[in-house]
């Protein structure tokens, strides 16, 4: 059954629908709170928001078409809210200097995986959301500008700068400085 | 390799691969959640309720005696209007701060905005709304003011006082405090009026230590108490709030009673060694204390509920028959005479249910709620309705995650789910009782 008609079953109240549709998605929205948030606990409590709510408001849907877009800013605005009630449990913590890791000119993909993976941690949530809405879930720039109520051209800034934090893992050349100060959160 | 082929072909792969975690098993309990709920309805989309055809042909019907029916209308909106004015300017008295009340309304929040909803009706409505992430509602004793933080991003919370239908929204203090809210024992409750709601008890970061503080309603000015260990879990005494009741885990680990007045400090129960304690929560005479304690040695769950005397004499156990393993999360029954528990069967949360029984400490108690409703990791929050007819609670899902509220019927033992989905902790509006 095509996803249209299962929105509009599952709008209607037909459960069956609903749990096919957060079936289908629970893997992607799991996996994008886990980048946002960057703790499998917290992501798991928003996706568990993220589908509570989708399921208690759906007949609020309009368009069924729109289902996987208000889903996937449901999720990402879960995952923004379990950031800040848990912000208070954030501590600073040292990376070490990026030119101590041996990144050499051809890097592995097991090594661009680690370098991504600590400058993700080294942003703030909101530019992660930025990140994951437009490199994973795959939105125009436009559409993360609505998706988290912000300017466009603050996405763009915001998103420049994750990616210069990604250049500047990479070569070490092009950092002022040996280290950096990123927030890591504890359990 | 440069960056740009991270930004333009490779990063989406690399992202995936970074967040990716086991299969989210937990989608069965968030399903097992939702089929239990009802869908919120949109009442302004009308064709949503009414047949497409009627709305698009038009439908040919008698003349009806529009004006007799307008006059009939009238009338009716007269009296209804004039039976509301005249209930309206009766105040209905406040109820006393301890003992059982009727049931008002439950404050909860969701979405980062305070509601306040009738569980008997359905009825609910927003008090708080806005941008700002507003949590943790708590109903003063007289069940006239609502208490909430509203969070910042820095990790402090700013109280905000609001009445129970919305009105005269204000700061209470000044400047964001380091409130400190704990999943164990009763630490979810983080702050809590005093008995003549002219003060607020929190819990709070004092130099880096767990610290009591007391903040003026009035003023909006903290004072903090002078405790030495890192202490938890406040609550005033009833019913005169004399004394406040906390939990002590320093040099030695105790249950501890501190007079706000004077500063004068009396240790009431001191752990064993290796034991530590949660869930300390006076009687509503204030005559009594249940807590629960465990042994740190044993991996496993072990906790026990205590009742003692406030002087500290007559500690025993909370009865348990033997195949019962633990007991934990005590709530007492406002008129004092039954105390909710969560108890396990097995050493963890395989087989946790909800038992009410006496705090007389004659009997191991019936039970209320059964397995998977009550508690399936650590920590959740239950608390009496203030008629003792109903519990409601906030269980703990499988998965760890917050679970929705949830209400059993006591003498039914029965669950009844409340008409919204809310995971923020029981609190639930006192009124006078009717007579």
């Amino acid at each position: 059954m095509d996803q249209r008609r299962l929105v509009e079953q599952a709008r209607e109240g037909d459960h069956d629908a609903f749990a096919e549709l957060a079936r289908a998605a629970v893997v992607r929205l799991d996996t994008a709170a886990r980048l946002i948030l960057r703790d499998p606990d917290l992501a798991r409590d928003a996706v568990q928001e993220a589908l509570i709510r989708t399921w208690r408001d759906l007949p609020k849907l309009r368009d069924p078409d729109r289902f996987d877009v208000w889903l996937h800013r449901l999720t990402v605005h879960a995952c923004l809210d379990q950031a800040r009630r848990h912000h208070r449990h954030r501590i600073e913590v040292t990376l070490q200097p990026m030119h101590d890791r041996g990144v050499s000119d051809v890097v592995s993909v097991h090594a661009d995986r680690e370098l991504v993976d600590q400058v993700m941690r080294g942003l703030g949530e909101r530019e992660r959301a930025i990140v994951v809405l437009h490199y994973f879930l795959g939105y125009p720039l436009a559409d993360v500008a609505t998706t988290l109520g912000i300017p466009l051209g603050t996405v763009k800034s915001r998103l420049h700068r994750a990616l210069t934090e990604m250049r500047l893992a990479i070569d070490p050349e092009l950092s002022a400085t040996p280290a950096r100060r990123v927030g890591g959160e504890v359990v | 390799m440069t960056t740009q082929r991270h930004a333009s072909a490779e990063l989406p792969e690399i992202l995936s691969d970074l967040g990716r975690g086991p299969y989210p098993e937990y989608i069965d309990n968030i399903l097992a959640s939702t089929a239990r709920q009802r869908q919120r309805r949109v009442w302004m989309l009308l064709e949503r309720w009414l047949p497409m055809d009627l709305v698009r042909e038009p439908v040919l019907s008698p003349r009806l005696p529009w004006r007799q029916l307008s006059i009939v209308a009238i009338i009716v909106i007269a009296l209804i209007g004039a039976t509301f004015a005249v209930l309206s300017s009766t105040p209905r008295p406040l109820p006393a701060p301890f003992g059982p009340a009727a049931n008002g309304v439950i404050a909860y929040e969701v979405g980062g905005d305070i509601y306040v909803g009738n569980p008997a009706s359905g009825d609910a409505r927003a008090i708080v709304t806005g941008p700002e992430m507003d949590t943790r509602p708590r109903f003063s004793l007289d069940g006239r003011t609502v208490v909430f933080g509203r969070e910042g991003g820095d990790g402090l919370v700013q109280l905000y006082l609001v009445g129970a239908d919305g009105s005269n929204l204000r700061a209470l203090t000044d400047t964001p405090i380091n409130l400190l809210v704990a999943n164990v024992g009763r630490g979810w409750e983080a702050y809590e009026f005093a008995p003549d709601g002219q003060s607020i008890l929190t819990s709070i970061d004092v130099h880096g230590v767990p610290g009591i503080g007391v903040i003026d309603v009035r003023t909006g000015a903290l004072r903090t108490l002078d405790t030495t260990g890192p202490v938890f879990e406040p609550s005033y005494r009833p019913p005169d709030g004399r004394e406040i009741l906390f939990l002590e885990r320093g040099a030695h680990t105790t249950v501890s009673a501190i007079d706000p007045t004077t500063g004068t400090v009396r240790q009431i129960v001191e752990l064993p060694p290796m034991h530590d304690v949660a869930g300390a929560s006076w009687s509503p005479d204030g005559s009594r204390i249940a807590y629960w304690s465990w042994s740190t040695e044993f991996s496993g769950l072990s906790a026990r509920t205590h009742i003692v005397n406030a002087d500290g004499t007559g500690d025993r156990e909370l009865p348990m028959p033997p195949e019962a393993t633990w007991n934990a999360h005590a709530a007492w029954s406002n008129d004092g005479t039954r105390i909710f528990t969560v108890r396990g069967y097995t050493a963890d949360y395989r087989d946790v249910r909800g038992f009410v029984q006496s705090a007389d400490r004659s009997d191991t108690g019936i039970e209320v709620a059964p397995t998977g409703s009550v508690e399936n990791e650590c920590c959740a929050a239950w608390s009496w309705s203030p008629d003792d007819r109903f519990l409601l609670g906030r269980p703990v899902a499988f998965t760890g995650a917050r679970a929705p509220q949830v209400l059993v019927d006591v003498e039914k033992r029965k669950l009844v789910p409340t008409p919204w989905s809310a995971t923020s902790d029981p609190t639930w509006q006192r009124l006078a009782p009717e007579n």
